[in-house]
């Protein structure tokens, strides 16, 4: 059977999301066609936990009978099936009362509150869906609200966007749909150009209109972002996005960031070379010579942004970047780090400056270190600058083509994103030893049971395919759109 | 103190209207307009104004021109000189506060003799032989955990093994009876912190920086009445090669709003008149600035001591910016001489042994 | 067979042998209570099973056991190497210390780990100094080879070892300016002890030692720089070659008292041993020409330690408390979580305080550490990876014990070297009221655990 007419099965008329605040009770409900598959499902899923017990571990999965019902308890989940549904919540008062219910029927059920019949009606088309009253959600947080700065850098520039809308919008619609390749989530809020801040301009671009690059082709692509951010403009207001003690940061950070760049305005002059929409790119890589190989075998990663003057711009960068090296070498060494060499590399319209390790001579360490997944490279083509932790990423990123524009229903998309879970599984699988090893000493696991877990890690991943993501928005509604694609297990016979 | 990174004692304590000074800091020297005056001649960086208030008070006194012979302008072995008072070449592990330590019964000491409250490595100056010195990243850590907290405090306080059949004896009794006492005054200390950090009076008024946090634990851990006699924290980031301006702004606003609140948080609990915090750095930097608005490592530099018994006011005379030592500021008092002072007058210690030497007290503090 | 030291001291001292064996028809029962405080001593506690034969056994088997492990030790070891050179990838010293208290817990040899433990101590070296964590891995290796093995060899490889040598700060040493530091730490804190050498003797060793360096992590004898002159050292001259000096520095009639001390320390007291304990352990040391394990053997047998009085007579040490703990209930935990702990209680493995090692004993105590300690086995006990006999924690108290008034006292028999009274037992077992029965035993243990007499083994 096919992932599709699985997920039809058991959850093709619909799904239900119900939260409880006062208990934090959650109760999940689906919706199928066949009750006889859902059976099959929670028994699957049984198995395959029963599958990670050891030895004379309990067993861990716990069955019960409530009101001639069999309930399952798996952790901190309660798993029941009531003819064609499942319900699966986390609270044993909240499975009662569901069944208590359903046998002897009552009138408080959600089902009859007038909000949640509203929000049914446009959710009727999509196999599950929820509603939320945010207004509720931020009155219950008090007065306490989201604060006008962060000290959270890296936050910021994911999403400091979508913290401009968790301010304002009165309420969020999820919709799940299923389709041949799987599921897709999103959530849906109104938008009002006046609920963008202006210190976030450098995230919405001018009117914000500020839009994603589209997608660059990869090879054994881990995750990709597009996204539309003005670096420059951030850390020119760094004072009104962040808090003092980050903003002190910021500025320690330019000093030292000033020095590298031999006396250049980090913000002004090195960010603002830049044009404000960028790719950050994380691949797998593979290691050709086998001196260098590294234990601990890291994905690379890269940042791809077009130069608004090339000319100038290009040799700056590169002079800064053979001073970076030196300085890493320099301060590295006293550390007894091994050294960069630095080599330049070019084609048609483009070239690479790369800094990479060499095998030493004689070394007999069993260790490899963790420098070997790094050859810091900087590349240009034309307006294209690539700075990436591997001369491999670099090479093929310098010349990659781009795909199409991010497909959307509205106007802009402002941040898109693919996960690959198949690389993922493949960048676990180069580091099944490490993982092993971190089972065993972070869990207390034996190897026999640190080995089976870790297969069974690897091998769920294999089960889901990609995860895209989509920010995007028009006048009036903004969108964030997960699309998972699924592939389902090769052979489901065993 | 210790303000890592070597701070910029010139435009710290500013020879502002000092001609040498201004042709030796065209970007970076700070007018005469904005100082907060200290004399006619020398003021505080303005982002000082703690310092400032504190001076007035008397409770501030700085010590110019402080530093050693042939200067060294790594920070690693600058800042271990500070650390051991030892070259490279006669180094052992300890530090001089370790060694201090060590030989004054603090193998022994109910409560640690010395804390360091940081989350890095510990400073070498604390490292001795004998003498545990704990790390505390924050409060949290001193007292009992998890939801039976207050069960187990109940259960273990004042817990004795009264002489029955059962009852320990010979050398396992006198152990049980060092145990029980020392998880009773363990208890003990505890609690006293926590009701001081619960009472939350004196807390206020601290800036919200992780300088000030640790500050604020350090005057819990006064009033709680441990009898800690030194107490470490850190400041990181004084290297400032270039673009140093804004830069070395905000650290001098941590550093002294941190101290600031500190000396008042000091005097609200009564105990201004039996602390004195030193701030130090492990060393100065150069006289004239360098191409990227910056400066870089130098030698001599002013030293800072605050509290209520403190010699408030300059002491010696700032360093001469016209006779420099390949371009740094000549240092005239050596640092183990304010150590010596410490150590004999404040902490009631033999000095030498510690130091490695004899050094001249100064007159520091008042009695 | 009785060797002749043996009859000489005790025709010497007028006195019997302070370490005549322990006999059970004469000392005492050969019982549950004194296995407990044998492997609480010795190895690092013990799980029921192991507890039951060893005291089917004789005492001597018992002990022997002990002292050679399981038959499997060997693929076990390559396990624990295989381990050991994953974690090292991530080139971090701290990670070094949870694959040790990895293997502390799962270890079937807790005998030679309680002794490698030992030598961490004695020759001290700090991940804090040393940040290559395979040159701390290789040290690791070396003291665990000769754990039980010989001193002499033990210290001639670490006068060449690269970790030793980084953390003294003898990387170079030139004949122009020789440095003292190893020379000095190799009589005072290795060898001899304070007292028993001069400076002069000191600045003669550590001409010896000149051309001693490490390079690329690896010892190097720099024949350009060593001072090949004639020495005085102990009022012997000579130019000691090669490594002759440590020999020489282990003839000193001082060392086998120092590292006898130092032995008897670990086993049995934590106070100065008198010259009658001394002497016969010195003894065993020169008459086997170093080799450890007679006098391990000696020392383990004897009734000095294997006596009523001895029970509950030292402070017990972090490791001891934590990794007692566990393997009391065949555990296992979270090992690099444990790591931490056991560093902030002032035991951190390949974290030693300075070059002295640990001082043990009573300086273990004080309110930071006591906190520490009670927190410690909170957050164990409490932790989804703790497991006793891989199950829950308290699922297994509530089989083991059950949660009458009774289960606390029969908790106290198999973690406590001292039986703590009634009044006592009631006063720990009110925490946790209210709370329903496997939390309450958790509650309850957590507070046994943190009580004083737990700190005594």
């Amino acid at each position: 059977m096919k992932w599709p007419e699985i997920v039809r099965e058991v959850a093709g008329r619909g799904a239900i999301v119900a939260f409880e605040p006062k208990d934090e009770g959650l109760l999940i409900g689906l919706h199928g066609e066949n009750g006889a598959t859902q059976q099959k499902l929670i028994e699957s899923l049984i198995r395959l936990v029963r599958l990670g017990r050891q030895g004379n571990d309990r067993d861990p999965v716990r069955e019960a009978t409530y009101r001639d019902l069999a309930v399952y308890r798996i952790g901190d989940a309660r798993v029941t099936r009531v003819g064609d549904w499942i319900w699966i919540t986390n609270q044993d008062s909240v499975g009662k009362g569901l069944i208590d219910a359903l046998h002897d029927g009552t009138d408080s059920s959600l089902a009859n509150t007038e909000a949640f019949r509203t929000a049914a009606r446009t959710g009727r088309d999509h196999a599950i869906w929820s509603w939320g009253n945010l207004e509720a959600l931020r009155e219950q947080a008090g007065g306490e609200g989201i604060p006008d700065r962060t000290d959270n850098a890296i936050g910021e520039l994911l999403i400091g966007g979508l913290i401009d809308l968790a301010r304002h919008v009165p309420d969020l619609t999820l919709v799940a749909d299923v389709n041949d390749q799987g599921l897709s989530l999103s959530a849906v809020t109104p938008f009002r150009a006046e609920w963008t801040s202006e210190a976030r301009e450098y995230w919405w671009g001018p009117e914000d209109r500020g839009q994603a690059p589209p997608r660059l082709a990869v090879a054994d692509s881990l995750m990709q972002i597009e996204f539309h951010r003005d670096l420059s403009e951030m850390w020119l207001r760094a004072g009104d996005l962040y808090v003092d003690s980050t903003v002190d940061q910021f500025d320690q950070a330019e000093s030292t960031l000033s020095t590298l760049f031999a006396g250049a305005d980090f913000g002004e002059d090195i960010l603002g070379a830049f044009a404000p929409t960028g790719h950050l790119v994380v691949a797998r890589q593979t290691f050709d010579d086998p001196a260098l190989v590294p234990d601990i075998r890291l994905p690379s990663f890269a940042l791809v942004f077009d130069m608004e003057d090339a000319e100038t711009m290009g040799p700056q960068l590169q002079q800064n970047f053979q001073d970076m090296i030196g300085f890493v070498n320099i301060t590295g060494a006293m550390d007894g780090q091994p050294r960069l060499y630095q080599r330049n590399d070019s084609g048609d319209d483009w070239e690479l400056a790369i800094a990479e390790y060499r095998a030493q001579a004689g070394a007999d360490r069993q260790a490899k270190p963790i420098n070997y997944n790094f050859s810091p490279t900087l590349g240009f083509r034309g307006k294209r600058c690539v700075v990436a932790s591997t001369a491999q990423l670099a090479r093929q990123l310098v010349t990659a083509e781009l795909g199409e524009a991010p497909r959307s229903s509205a106007d802009v998309s402002n941040t898109t994103a693919i996960v690959e879970s198949a690389t993922l599984a493949a960048v676990l699988d180069d580091n099944r030893d490490q993982l092993i090893a971190q089972s065993m000493i972070d869990d207390g696991k034996t190897r026999d049971e640190a080995t089976r877990d870790v297969g069974i890690l690897i091998e769920l991943l294999s089960w889901i395919d990609a995860a895209t993501l989509n920010f995007s928005h028009d006048e009036h509604r903004a969108e964030l759109k997960v699309d998972l694609t699924i592939a389902p297990p090769a052979e489901s016979g065993r | 103190m210790q303000l890592s990174g070597g701070n910029d004692g010139l435009n710290t304590v500013v020879p502002h209207k000092h001609e040498a000074y201004r042709a030796a800091r065209p970007t970076l020297r700070i007018d005469s307009s904005d100082v907060l005056a200290i004399d006619a001649e020398l003021g505080l960086h303005p982002a000082c104004r703690p310092l400032a208030d504190a001076l007035e008070a008397g409770q501030l006194g700085i010590v110019q021109g402080v530093g050693y012979d042939q200067p060294n302008r790594s920070h690693f072995e600058s800042m271990d000189i500070w650390h051991s008072c030892r070259r490279k070449e006669d180094r052992g592990q300890e530090g001089w506060l370790g060694r201090a330590f060590d030989l004054n019964g603090g193998a022994a000491a109910r409560d640690p003799v010395g804390i360091f409250l940081g989350e890095s490595k510990l400073p070498a100056s604390l490292v001795a032989r004998s003498t545990p010195v704990p790390s505390i990243d924050s409060p949290e850590r001193f007292r009992l955990q998890g939801q039976d907290a207050e069960a187990l405090t109940t259960a273990l306080s004042g817990m004795s093994s009264p002489a029955d059949s059962t009852a320990p004896t010979g050398e396992a009794a006198a152990l049980a009876e060092f145990l029980e006492r020392s998880t009773g005054a363990a208890l003990e200390a505890s609690r006293r912190i926590e009701a001081a950090l619960a009472s939350g009076k004196a807390v206020e008024g601290y800036p919200a920086t992780r300088l000030a946090e640790k500050l604020s634990t350090v005057g819990r851990l006064i009033e709680a009445g441990l009898s800690t006699r030194v107490f470490y924290v850190e400041l990181d980031g004084f290297d400032t090669h270039s673009q140093q301006a804004d830069a070395h702004r905000g650290l001098l606003e941590q550093w002294s709003g941190a101290l600031g609140a500190f000396l008042k948080d000091l005097a609200d609990i009564g105990r201004l008149d039996d602390t004195v915090v030193v701030s130090f750095s492990e060393f100065g930097r150069r006289v004239a600035e360098n191409a990227s608005e910056g400066t870089d490592h130098g030698a001599a530099a002013p030293l800072f001591l605050a509290g209520g018994r403190v010699a408030g006011g300059l002491h010696g005379a700032h360093p001469s910016l016209t006779d420099l030592d390949d371009g740094d500021l000549k240092f005239h008092t050596d640092f183990r001489s304010v150590y010596a002072t410490l150590l004999e007058q404040w902490l009631g210690w033999d000095a030498s042994p510690a130091l490695g030497g004899r050094f001249e007290s100064l007159p520091l503090l008042r009695s | 067979m009785t060797s002749p030291t043996a009859i000489r001291s005790a025709s010497a001292n007028g006195a019997s042998n302070v370490w005549e064996p322990f006999r059970p028809d004469v000392d005492g029962a050969w019982d549950e209570r004194r296995v407990r405080h044998l492997v609480r001593r010795a190895a690092f506690g013990a799980g029921p099973e192991l507890i039951e034969t060893l005291v089917e056994m004789t005492p001597d088997d018992a002990i022997e056991r002990l002292l050679t492990g399981t038959p499997d030790e060997a693929t076990r070891q390559s396990e624990s190497d295989a381990l050991a050179r994953t974690i090292l990838a991530s080139g971090d010293p701290k990670r070094l210390g949870a694959w040790w208290t990895y293997e502390l817990i799962t270890t079937t040899h807790p005998l030679r780990e309680r002794m490698t433990l030992f030598w961490h101590g004695h020759f001290a070296t700090g991940g804090d100094k040393v940040t290559d964590a395979e040159a701390l891995y290789r040290q690791n290796r070396l003291l665990r080879d000769e754990a039980l093995g010989n001193f002499r060899t033990m210290t001639h490889a670490i006068a060449k070892d690269p970790a030793m040598l980084v953390y003294l700060d003898s990387v170079t040493n030139r004949k122009a300016h020789p440095n003292e530091n190893f020379a000095r730490e190799l009589m005072e804190l290795f060898c001899l002890g304070e007292g028993n050498y001069s400076e002069a003797d000191v600045q003669q060793l550590a001409r010896c030692f000149t051309g001693w360096e490490i390079r690329q992590g690896k010892f190097r004898f720099n024949r350009y720089q060593h001072d090949d002159g004639e020495k005085s050292i102990f009022g012997r001259r000579s130019t000691f070659p090669d490594a002759e000096a440590v020999d020489w520095v282990l003839a000193h009639p001082a060392a086998p008292r120092f590292v006898a001390s130092k032995l008897i320390r670990l086993f049995v007291t934590d106070a100065m041993p008198t010259d009658d304990e001394l002497e016969p352990i010195a003894e065993l040391l020169v008459e086997h020409d170093w080799n450890l394990l007679p006098a391990v053997r000696t020392i383990l047998r004897s009734r000095r330690l294997l006596g009523d009085e001895t029970i509950g007579t030292k402070v017990r040490s972090p490791v001891d408390l934590i990794i007692g703990l566990l393997r009391s209930f065949d555990g296992t935990a979270n090992a690099s979580r444990l790591a931490d702990d056991l560093r902030r209680m002032g035991m951190g493995l390949f974290f030693p305080p300075n070059v002295k090692g640990w001082d043990g004993g009573r300086t273990w105590i004080n309110a930071a550490t006591l906190l520490e300690r009670a927190n410690g086995i909170g957050r164990l006990l409490q932790d989804d990876a703790t497991r006793f006999d891989r199950r829950p924690v308290g699922e297994h108290l509530m089989a083991r014990f059950g949660d009458d008034d009774d289960s606390l006292g029969k908790l106290a028999e198999v973690l406590l070297a001292v039986r703590p009274n009634d009044a006592t037992l009631a006063r720990l077992a009110a925490v946790g009221e209210g709370r329903s029965g496997a939390a309450r035993a958790v509650a309850r243990m957590h507070a046994l655990a943190a009580s004083p007499l737990a700190q005594l083994g």
